[in-house]
Order: C-alpha cells, then sequence, then structure tokens
C-alpha cells in the first residue's frame, strides 16, 4: 500500500480546528455561538464568485461547520484539471455552497408559480410546512456531495462493490454528526428526507435496506428534481459556471439567472398526472445554452487529452497502492482521506522506484504523462468499426506495454422536460426545440501512448489509418471518427 | 497492456432485447412511446421473472430504469431506432433497418416478449402507471393487505385516488393470474 488510510492520516490533516477560514466572511464575527435559535441568529453571508453573496442561516451553518464539509475543501471539483488549466483549483466544498443558493433560487421560483392544477396535487402546506421544505432542499443541495472520494470520481471503483460516493453520502447525512444537527434544530429536520432530495429517485432507490419508506413520493421526487435534474437541475447549472469560471473558458457559461425565473411545475407528459420541472417558453434559448455548454465542456475540458490521461494515471495510482485496502466505507476513515494525502503519497512514490504504482505517479509528478495517439468514438457500425478495433490491435501489437486504452462515456439523453408555450399549451422541450441539441450518447475510446514515442507513433498510424480506409482526405465523415 | 474494455457481451444483449421489444409491440399495434417499453420491461422481470439486469426505481410514471433509458438513448444516437413524433400521443419509438436486423438476434425469452407486448404495451400510460406501481408495491411487500396497498400508492401518488388505487390491485391480481395461465412466467 503506497500510503496511509488509518489515523496518521487524520493527524496530518489536523482537523481540531473545525472552524470556517477564509470562506466565511461576515460569518467570523458570529462563529463562536452555536447554540442559537434561527429565530435569534443573524444569516452569514460567503462571498462566492460565481453567486455573489450567499446567505446561510443557522442550521446551514452548522452543517457547513461540521467534519464532512469542511472536508470539501480538500476535495478538488476536477481532479487533476488544474494539471492542464491551472485555474481548475477549486473545490467541492464551493460548489456546494453554490448548488445551496441555487436550489433556494429555484424552489422560491417554483412555488411561487405554482399553477391551479399543479397546486391541486401537491401538498398542502402552510407557512411552516413551506419553510422546512424549502431548507429541505436546500440543506440536501448543500450535503448532495459529501461522500465523494478523493480527486472526486477517480477512486470509486476501489470501493467494495455496490458502493458508491451517492451511498457514503447518504450514510453521512444519516451519521451521528451531521444527524445529530439535524434533531437538535428547531423545528427539527428529518434527516431520511434530506437524503432523498439529495440522492434523487435514481440513487436513493438503490439503497433498500434503509429503515422506513425507500419510495420518493411524487412532491418528493420533484423536490430532489432541483438538485438532480438531467436538464435542469441546479448541481449542473453550478457545476458548468464554476468550472468554466474557474478555468477561464467561456463554454460552460450560459443564462442560468433567466433560466431559474423561468423554471415551472408542469405535468410530466403535458396530461394530468405526475408533475415535473419543466419552463417556459421564454426560458427556451437559457435551455439551449445549458446543454451547449455541457457538451463543449465535455469535449474541451472534462474529456480533454491529457485529463483524460491524468484520470488514467490516478486511477491506476491508485489501484496499485491501494490494491488490498480498497477504499474505507467507514465513515470515520473516509473523512480523514482528502487529496491532500493522496497527493502526499503520489509524491513520495514518484521518488521511490519500488513503490506501488511508481510509474504513473511520476507520470503525474513530472508531466511525463501519456499522449493521445488518436481518439474514436464507439458509435461506429460496420465496416468501420471493425477497422477501428483492428487499428487498436495493431497498435498494441506493435507498441505492447506502451499503449493504452482507455474508455470514456458520453451521455446526453433525450429530454422529457415539459415547455408551456405563451398561448399556454405544453409541448416537449424536444418538440419545440429549434436547435437540435447536441446529442452524443457513445463512448469515446481514446488511445494513449507513452510520450517519447508518440510522433513517431502518429506518423506511423497515419500511414496504416490509410490502408485501413481511416484517413481518407475525401471524406470528412471519416475523418471524423478519428481524431489525433 | 489493455486497460480499455470494449462493450460487453450483457451491453450488446441489451440492446438486442430491446430492439425485438420495441418490434414485438409494433407488431402486436401498440404505441411504443418509452413508458410503454419501460412498463413492458418491468413486467418481464417482475412478473415473468426474465433476469433483464435492470434495476427499477419508482419515478413520475411508476417503475422506471434509468438504465433502460440510457440504452434507448444510445441506441438512438446508434440509429437503431428513430422517433416519430405525434403532438396527441408524444414521441414513439421506431425501429430503423440497422435495429430490425438487431431484433432478429434475440432468441431468447420469446414467449415473454409476446406476452407482455400483448398484454401490458397495449394500455394507456395512466394505467400503466397504475398497474406498475402496484405491482412494485406488492413486491416489496408481499404481506400487505390490499387497503394498505391502496393508500401507500395513494400517498406516493395523489394524482391515483383510493378508489382508483382499488382498481389497479384488482387489475394487477387478473394480470398475474393470466400470466400464470399463459405459462410464460419463467
Amino acid at each position: 500500500m503506497g500510503f496511509a488510510t488509518g489515523d496518521a492520516v487524520g493527524v496530518w490533516l489536523g482537523y481540531g480546528n473545525d472552524q470556517c477560514d477564509c470562506m466565511r466572511g461576515k460569518m467570523l464575527a458570529n462563529s463562536q455561538d452555536m447554540t442559537r435559535t434561527s429565530q435569534q441568529a443573524k444569516p452569514f453571508e460567503i462571498r462566492d464568485p460565481v453567486h455573489g453573496f450567499i446567505s446561510l442561516d443557522e442550521t446551514e451553518r452548522r452543517v457547513l461547520d461540521s467534519r464532512p464539509m469542511q472536508r470539501l475543501k480538500h476535495i478538488h471539483q476536477l481532479a487533476l484539471t488544474y494539471q492542464v488549466y491551472p485555474g481548475a483549483t477549486h473545490k467541492r466544498f464551493e460548489h456546494s455552497l453554490g448548488v445551496m443558493e441555487l436550489a433556494g433560487r429555484a424552489f422560491d421560483v417554483l412555488m411561487d408559480n405554482v399553477s391551479e392544477e399543479a397546486g391541486e396535487l401537491l401538498p398542502t402546506m402552510g407557512q411552516s410546512e413551506h419553510d422546512y421544505w424549502r431548507q429541505a432542499v436546500k440543506l440536501a443541495a448543500l450535503c448532495h456531495d459529501l461522500g465523494h472520494l478523493p480527486f472526486s470520481h477517480a477512486a470509486e471503483g476501489l470501493l467494495p462493490p455496490g458502493w458508491s460516493h451517492e451511498h457514503i453520502s447518504r450514510q453521512l447525512i444519516l451519521g451521528d454528526e451531521i444527524g445529530g444537527i439535524w434533531e437538535t434544530v428547531r423545528p427539527p429536520m428529518n434527516g431520511v428526507d434530506i437524503a432523498k432530495l439529495a440522492l434523487g429517485p435514481r440513487e436513493f432507490g438503490r439503497f433498500p435496506s434503509l429503515n422506513g419508506p425507500v419510495h420518493l413520493t411524487d412532491w418528493e421526487s420533484l423536490l430532489s428534481q432541483i438538485i438532480t435534474n438531467d436538464m435542469f437541475g441546479v448541481d449542473r447549472m453550478d457545476y458548468l459556471l464554476r468550472d468554466s469560471h474557474h478555468l477561464g473558458v467561456a463554454y460552460g457559461k450560459f443564462d442560468h439567472e433567466r433560466l431559474i425565473r423561468m423554471l415551472r411545475v408542469l405535468p410530466a407528459r403535458g396530461e394530468p398526472g405526475p408533475f415535473n420541472i419543466g419552463i417556459e417558453e421564454g426560458g427556451m434559448h437559457s435551455a439551449e445554452a445549458l446543454l451547449n455548454a455541457r457538451y463543449f465542456m465535455f469535449m474541451q475540458v472534462y474529456y480533454h487529452r491529457a485529463r483524460v490521461a491524468y484520470d488514467y494515471h490516478l486511477e491506476s495510482f491508485l489501484a496499485a497502492s491501494m490494491k488490498e485496502s480498497g477504499f474505507a466505507t467507514d465513515l470515520d476513515q473516509h473523512q480523514r482521506m482528502t487529496d491532500n494525502d493522496v497527493t502526499s503519497a503520489l509524491a513520495r512514490s514518484a521518488n521511490d522506484v519500488g513503490a506501488p504504482g511508481h510509474s504513473h505517479a511520476r507520470a503525474i509528478m513530472r508531466r511525463q504523462h501519456l499522449r493521445l495517439l488518436f481518439v474514436a468514438k464507439d458509435d461506429l457500425t460496420g465496416a468501420r468499426s471493425q477497422a477501428i478495433n483492428h487499428l487498436e490491435s495493431l497498435c498494441v501489437d506493435k507498441y505492447g506495454d506502451d499503449v493504452h486504452l482507455v474508455a470514456k462515456p458520453v451521455k446526453f439523453t433525450v429530454s422529457h422536460a415539459m415547455v408551456r408555450r405563451r398561448d399556454g399549451s405544453l409541448v416537449s422541450f424536444d418538440d419545440f426545440s429549434d436547435m437540435a441539441p447536441a446529442r452524443l450518447n457513445s463512448t469515446l475510446r481514446f488511445v494513449l501512448i507513452s510520450p517519447g514515442l508518440v510522433d513517431k507513433a502518429r506518423a506511423w498510424i497515419d500511414e496504416v489509418a490509410c490502408h485501413l480506409g481511416l484517413r481518407d482526405n475525401d471524406s470528412d465523415e471519416v475523418n471524423a471518427c478519428m481524431t489525433t | 497492456m489493455y486497460d480499455y474494455v470494449k462493450p460487453s457481451n450483457d451491453a450488446v444483449d441489451k440492446r438486442i432485447l430491446l430492439a425485438r421489444l420495441i418490434q414485438q409491440i409494433g407488431k402486436s399495434g401498440s404505441w411504443s412511446g418509452e413508458t410503454h417499453i419501460q412498463k413492458s420491461m418491468y413486467f418481464m422481470q417482475a412478473l415473468l421473472n426474465v433476469d433483464t439486469s435492470y434495476r427499477f426505481v419508482l419515478y413520475l410514471h411508476g417503475p422506471f430504469s434509468f438504465d433502460v433509458h440510457e440504452v434507448l438513448t444510445w441506441m438512438l444516437s446508434r440509429g437503431e431506432i428513430g422517433v416519430q413524433r405525434y403532438e396527441l400521443y408524444g414521441p414513439r419509438l421506431m425501429l430503423t433497418k440497422q435495429g430490425e436486423t438487431l431484433a432478429h438476434e434475440q432468441e431468447e425469452f420469446i414467449d415473454q416478449i409476446e406476452w407482455v407486448s400483448t398484454e401490458v404495451a397495449p394500455k394507456n400510460v395512466k394505467d400503466l402507471e397504475r398497474l406498475a406501481t402496484v405491482c412494485l408495491l406488492k413486491s416489496d411487500a408481499p404481506a400487505w393487505s390490499d387497503e394498505a396497498v391502496a393508500r401507500e400508492l395513494n400517498r406516493l401518488k395523489p394524482h391515483i385516488s383510493v378508489d382508483d388505487a382499488y382498481k389497479g390491485i384488482e387489475e394487477y391480481e387478473n394480470l398475474r393470474k393470466r400470466a400464470e395461465i399463459s405459462g410464460a412466467v419463467l
């Protein structure tokens, strides 16, 4: 094993100082008093580079000050992307705050604009119930990423079968420290409600062992959509805006303020039945811009060739150095493990030829990462698909262990969201959009090669690809299938 | 060194099974919207015991598999299915020529595919939601009384009244008996 997962790591982290620091802004003045009720406390404000001032009430501040939440200050939002885009050093902590802020805004817009038709099927609520669910949505948004492992998704494969970061998030939301907050606030919050909204039906439904009902009611599903919705979820909105801001690229930007103001509770199929989040016609262009933003960010940032190579090295390093132990699902150990520990282990391993994962650690620390030979889409069919498969095999035969093949899924699902036209009629987003949304559902197959061989291998590939009919200068279509 | 895992046979099989199901639903004259496909796949698994390896969770229109949704989207991007749009009925998924070729590769579970295509797929979305959610609740809690199931269904989905929930339970019991008699249950 390359680095410790036990108590020693906790000592390095120095979790003794549990108070928020530089992000707190006005919070500093009031941080010592943890016992006031929300009625007594003034709201705290935190300066956020994307959303301006974010206000927190006493309960939200207590969650923010908890150890699981503070840990997110040490988990990079975009793993090793900072090796490619130096600005990508932002953490899951500020993303969680941003999601909370947008979730509150979206809740207000949705509840302030409920149609008579939708109102009949939503729970009858007084002010206190309304406030309860608003708080639950915001807290769920704040907690939705608590379970992330070091460097976010890189280590997920090292969890025991059936586990995921969502599973750990649920455990943390219901665990002693954060669960204790729900019980002591007035009025008390139900941790299960918060876990359901944070994870949504897709992920929460994976844990049937939980005491109590596993299914989400239509109301809970609707509220969880504020955070998790594939089209209009604020998790997605925040990460696109935030990543774009920090990286210094404009691809991820869109008019999110307009989009949120246009969100509405609409019949899921445009006919009587369950409700989902949709938009007014006036929000169409903002919604289309969001789809484009996501597409561009995937192609330009998340699947940038060097980032793919770094991800590969990081995953390989973690797999080699933690071959036997895997990642802890014990909450205390999980809390002790952050990017800082992995980075230290990488530095040690890079200097120790005998250490597990040495070559990958060295590739990361000394920027000797694999280079792209070519990338192909896996939704090819027939002869071209066979030719690409053959080309991959030829690469492996010729370059052996110097060639690495990495598959990355690209998922842009079909949208079933509804749009309310200006005349009041309902139509699905896909039917109404003038712009065919970018849809690429496939696997990108990256063929990577050791840096010292890249020039020679590219020359060879050009020759072989022509021979296999994959580099026909007369056909843009074929060329588009394979790029170097 | 191969770190890339090519799409498994399982993933290919999932497309083939879905292609055959869409084909059969079309042959039976039913509307092949996504809800019809989702619920047919759900009943194949929950009622006929076909191990489709899909995970279903309660969602907007009853049990829903995000995996089925993703495979359908994947098939769409590969040109194996296309979408026909009708304003009154919503989008219908149809096999393309490529998809038809894929469908012919399915050799197993033909009886089960035919059964759900004639017994489940022709129902409208509202009935499918009610029926499939009853099935989900009955599978979760076999010991529950009809009253408990009806009340839970109404709690989860307030647009389904308790009276309608009872009708759904009755319909589900009839469907279950027909499945047993047909010999399609594995």
